[in-house]
């Protein structure tokens, strides 16, 4: 050989590779099962119990009783409701405006763009807590900067969070002012990955700019405007906790209260862990439940421009 | 000392089968190009024997060593890969550097190394390079120096060239073949191109469909392919075949639009069903009538040196090379001889080569006519 | 060829149109609407910003910009809380999270990438699947869990269940898979174990994915309100988003000093932001919607 000495040769076996990867996987397994799984299963045992969360009280057998109590209760179908008044409340502000906004503002220079999207994006970094007192701030009925406004121009203040008319609709506005942006920002995104060379056939076709928007661009864009659909959808009443707990507590009389929110005030306002872990169980059900149907969804009716 | 024997090596993969027991034995020293088309089993092969894929049954052998379940690294094997495969994060020489650092050797001793090999391979001044900033057939000697730092007593080559443009490909084929004549190591190629394959190999093995098909000095194996799938895949434009029938008296029948046509006489018993092959190149085709077989010619492809007619006999199609010219003979009528001495026998069952001189059929062979001659 | 239809007479012949010019129009209502869009989305904070600056005596002016400054709403949100100390809880809060997630999610993702094993794909949806599942859902047993460790407000209580996280395991598997084959065999034949290929070969050269995660998760954490809510029992042990919440109580809102604690509370984020602001805005964009 043309170089130098045979380096000596200690030749390993191979290593049975059948537990190298679990070895990789144990602390993310561990972590999950001790902080989710087991938390899950806990949640199902717990539910037909009833409990006050004191280490030294007992725990009490009940059966199915908190499911059939927590189903009886008009604050859960009032709930239930609401997290649907959130949900598509919510839906145009994170999609259909943001996607209007998107087709309408594709052929801005690049260098504007690029400052309206440092903009618009600032919301989504802003921590919920201080959006929610931000918020509060902007909207108080007697100093608030709104109502100032609209005393300005002759109105009557307005009690955003207080009326239980306006308050959800409030909450969804301001759930909305902290997405409104990004929505945007990811739909701008894909339409600006649309192939030019779409555009520049279906123009050579003869197709006018609302044809090439109707023809085109929105069939192209579906299957991200789907997926923030499907996102809204699922965590649209999550985003929501925080301003609910924050702005209105749920009230005023449970208006903006949803199912996250009724979970919290179970678990921890009125420490009944049984009616608790039993609304965790429906709602997980309820919640596995779309989530399966809105991901078969979006298997059948994505196609990508490959 | 470093001879590499396979013996009855299979592979399946969910019990679906992809070799069936392969038995090669590679000398010392030797270059072996596996060819064959995709699909065919001869990367998985070359993986086993680097120890990338496992082996289902049968032994890889390294000298006296049995290699089946020794770790890819201490086998004294060394790969270069289709796609390079070189770390993007480092320079060029901690690439060549890497399996030295690896094996702990001093630093000192790892640079001399890296500058030898670099000195060999040209890239002294593209040591501390990273390998986005470098061409393709720049890269591929760094793959290679790669390789050959580790004074590897095999070195494997995984379709090395295939990602590089025709002109920089032949250029590190002779580099290749340079730096075997000098290092002298056993060296398994595989490759799908069979210029690469004959210019590039001592030995060539041809696979198909996860066996062997044949193995043999490029030279034999275009001259006497084994199979009838040797026959086909090996030389461009490829072997005509067509079936054949054996008459009275071993004469061999091929069929013709005007009835079956004797082209020769063999030893066969009548009524063996067997595949007749010519090459190109072997094929007389005249413009004078009744001479051979009757044909027409389809077109005609210009290769420049040469020229290929195609062209229709019946419902076969059939290549001839001709000296280059100028006449038309696009849509002509024509006439092909098929000379005996040129012609392969096959088992039309088994597909096997049939070693069987075949005669001429008559006295007098008709008069060759080639265009401008 | 009569009746090639590729040759037939154009059914209708169309009026030939000049190419339009890029309408001004257009494009000038495109910017109308963009700046529209932007002051909705930066007023607020900067009306934040703008409130917390003011006396207390012209708290409540609608004039855009202050006539008069003063820290003395930063003075008072210092004195009535902890800021400090709760900036340092929200710190290590994140920095560890952060630091955690990366690690666990390095390791699993490299299971996932490197090797087909039984269960392989079960494990992957599995570790996917807990994405889905709302907090609100494990929260009681997660409480009493904490509360049996005896780690009632606490930061490491806080810390604990953020230690792994789905999203990162899965991104990082992403990116591990799209990492090229041959090199990760090539390092196996150079003698890498797989310890060796992690962390030579494999983290080197997803730099940009670990960053952008990096971020994603940093930020995430910083701005976490729910479990912390849980937990807390007091300011010292608590993280800034519960200490702005203490300045919003039912009696009255002191609207100054919320204010100026929402300010502190953003700024480490927003200096991350108009420092790394393309990288911000990349990872959140991959993967942040949540």
């Amino acid at each position: 050989m043309a170089l130098a000495a045979q380096a000596p040769t200690r030749r390993r076996r191979m290593t049975q590779s059948r537990w190298a990867p679990w070895l990789y996987l144990s602390p993310a397994l561990i972590l999950l099962v001790v902080w989710i799984y087991w938390p899950l299963v806990d949640a199902l045992r717990l539910s037909f119990y009833q409990w006050n969360m004191l280490p030294n009280s007992p725990q009490i057998y009940v059966g199915w009783n908190n499911y059939t109590r927590i189903f009886a209760l008009p604050k859960f179908w009032q709930s239930l409701r609401n997290t649907g008044i959130y949900i598509f409340g919510i839906l145009p502000l994170a999609v259909l405006i943001p996607l209007a906004i998107a087709i309408y503002t594709h052929d801005l220079p690049e260098r504007s763009r690029n400052i309206y999207r440092a903009i618009i994006f600032v919301p989504m970094i802003i921590a919920p807590v201080v959006a929610a007192a931000v918020w509060r701030w902007l909207l108080d009925p007697g100093y608030g900067l709104v109502n100032q406004m609209l005393q300005g121009i002759g109105f009557k203040p307005v009690k955003f969070l207080s009326d239980p008319n306006t308050a959800i609709w409030t909450v969804i506005l301001i759930t909305g002012w902290k997405l409104i942006g990004f929505s945007t920002l990811i739909l701008s995104a894909a339409n600006a990955n649309i192939n030019p060379s779409l555009v520049e056939a279906a123009r050579m076709d003869g197709a006018s700019k609302w044809e090439i928007i109707r023809d085109i661009r929105l069939p192209l864009l579906s299957s991200t405007a789907l997926f923030l659909v499907v996102m809204t959808i699922l965590l649209g009443a999550q985003w929501s906790f925080t301003y609910i707990n924050v702005l209105t507590g749920g009230g005023p009389l449970g208006s903006t209260s949803n199912i996250y929110y009724l979970l919290w005030d179970f678990g921890f306002s009125t420490m009944s862990v049984g009616w608790g872990s039993a609304a965790a169980v429906i709602l997980f059900l309820g919640f596995g439940a779309v989530a399966f149907v809105l991901f078969r969804l979006i298997d059948r009716y994505t196609f990508h421009d490959n | 000392m470093a001879d590499l024997t396979l013996s009855n090596l299979k592979k399946s993969y969910d019990g679906k089968p992809v070799l069936h027991g392969v038995d090669i034995t590679i000398p010392d020293g030797h270059f072996v190009v596996i060819v064959g088309p995709s699909g065919c089993g001869k990367s998985t092969l070359l993986r086993m024997i680097a120890g990338l894929e496992e082996v289902t049954s049968g032994t890889i052998s390294i000298g006296e060593t049995v290699m089946n379940d020794i770790e890819p690294a201490d086998r004294g094997c060394a790969m270069v890969f289709q796609n390079y495969a070189l770390y993007p994060h480092m320079t060029v020489r901690q690439n060549i550097a890497y399996p030295l650092r690896i094996a702990k050797l001093p630093r000192a001793e790892r640079d001399s190394k890296v500058e030898a090999v670099a000195k060999i391979l040209n890239l002294t001044e593209y040591l501390d390079r990273r390998p986005a900033q470098l061409s393709g057939g720049q890269r591929q000697r760094v793959a290679m120096g790669r390789a050959m730092v580790r004074e590897p007593d095999v070195f494997l080559f995984d379709e090395p060239l295939s990602n590089l443009d025709a002109l920089l490909r032949v250029q590190m084929r002779i580099e290749i073949k340079k730096l075997h004549r000098r290092l002298k190591a056993t060296s398994v190629f595989v490759t799908h191109d069979q210029v690469e394959a004959m210019t590039l190999a001592d030995t060539l093995i041809v696979m198909n469909a996860g066996r062997v098909e044949q193995i043999g000095s490029p030279a034999e194996v275009y001259r006497k392919p084994a199979s009838v799938f040797v026959a086909g895949f090996m030389g461009a434009p490829a072997m005509n075949l067509f079936p054949a029938a054996i008459g009275a008296g071993g004469a061999l029948v091929i069929d013709a639009p005007t009835g079956g046509v004797g082209i020769g006489r063999t030893s066969l018993a009548e009524g063996t069903p067997v595949t007749v092959g010519v090459r190109p190149e072997n094929l007389l085709l005249s413009e004078t009538a009744g001479a051979g077989l009757p044909a027409t010619v389809d077109f005609v492809e210009e290769l420049g040196g040469s020229r290929v007619a195609y062209c229709t006999l019946g419902d076969r199609e059939i290549a001839a090379t001709l000296p280059p010219g100028d006449q038309q003979l696009e849509g002509r009528p024509v006439w092909l001889t098929l000379p005996p001495e040129a012609l392969h026998l096959y088992d039309r069952i088994t597909g096997q080569r049939i070693d069987v001189p075949v005669h001429a059929a008559r006295s007098s062979i008709p008069s060759a006519f080639a265009p401008s001659m | 060829m009569t009746t090639d239809v590729l040759r037939a007479p154009r059914p209708m012949a169309r009026p030939l149109r000049r190419i339009s010019d890029k309408s001004g129009l257009d494009t000038a209502a495109g910017h109308v609407l963009m700046v529209l869009l932007s002051i909705l989305c930066l007023f607020p904070v900067y009306w934040m910003l703008a409130s917390s600056l003011r006396p207390a005596n012209a708290m409540f002016e609608t004039s855009l910009w202050p006539t008069s400054m003063s820290l003395d709403n930063y003075r008072q949100a210092l004195e009535a809380i902890p800021i400090g100390r709760m900036l340092v809880n929200t710190l290590v809060f994140s920095v560890v999270s952060t630091a955690f997630q990366l690690l666990t999610g390095l390791l699993a993702a490299f299971a996932f990438a490197r090797w087909t094993f039984a269960l392989d794909k079960l494990v992957y949806s599995a570790v996917a699947l807990t994405w889905l599942v709302p907090f609100q859902v494990v929260m009681i047993p997660n409480y009493l869990l904490i509360a049996q460790m005896g780690l009632l407000d606490s930061i490491v209580a806080l810390i604990l269940p953020n230690l792994v996280s789905a999203l990162a395991i899965l991104l990082l598997a992403q990116a591990m898979r799209s990492f090229p084959r041959e090199v990760i065999e090539a390092a196996r034949m150079d003698g890498a174990r797989n310890w060796r290929i992690l962390w030579e070969v494999m983290v080197p050269n997803l730099r940009g994915t670990i960053a952008s995660l990096a971020i994603l998760i940093f930020i995430s954490t910083w701005n976490e309100y729910f479990w912390p809510l849980l937990l807390s029992r007091t300011a010292e042990n608590s993280v800034i988003q519960i200490g702005i919440q203490m300045f919003m109580t039912a009696e009255g809102n002191q609207w100054g000093p919320l204010m100026a604690a929402s300010t502190l509370a953003s700024l480490p984020v927003l200096v991350i932001y108009v420092v790394l602001q393309r990288q911000v805005v990349q990872s959140f964009m991959k993967s942040g919607i949540r």
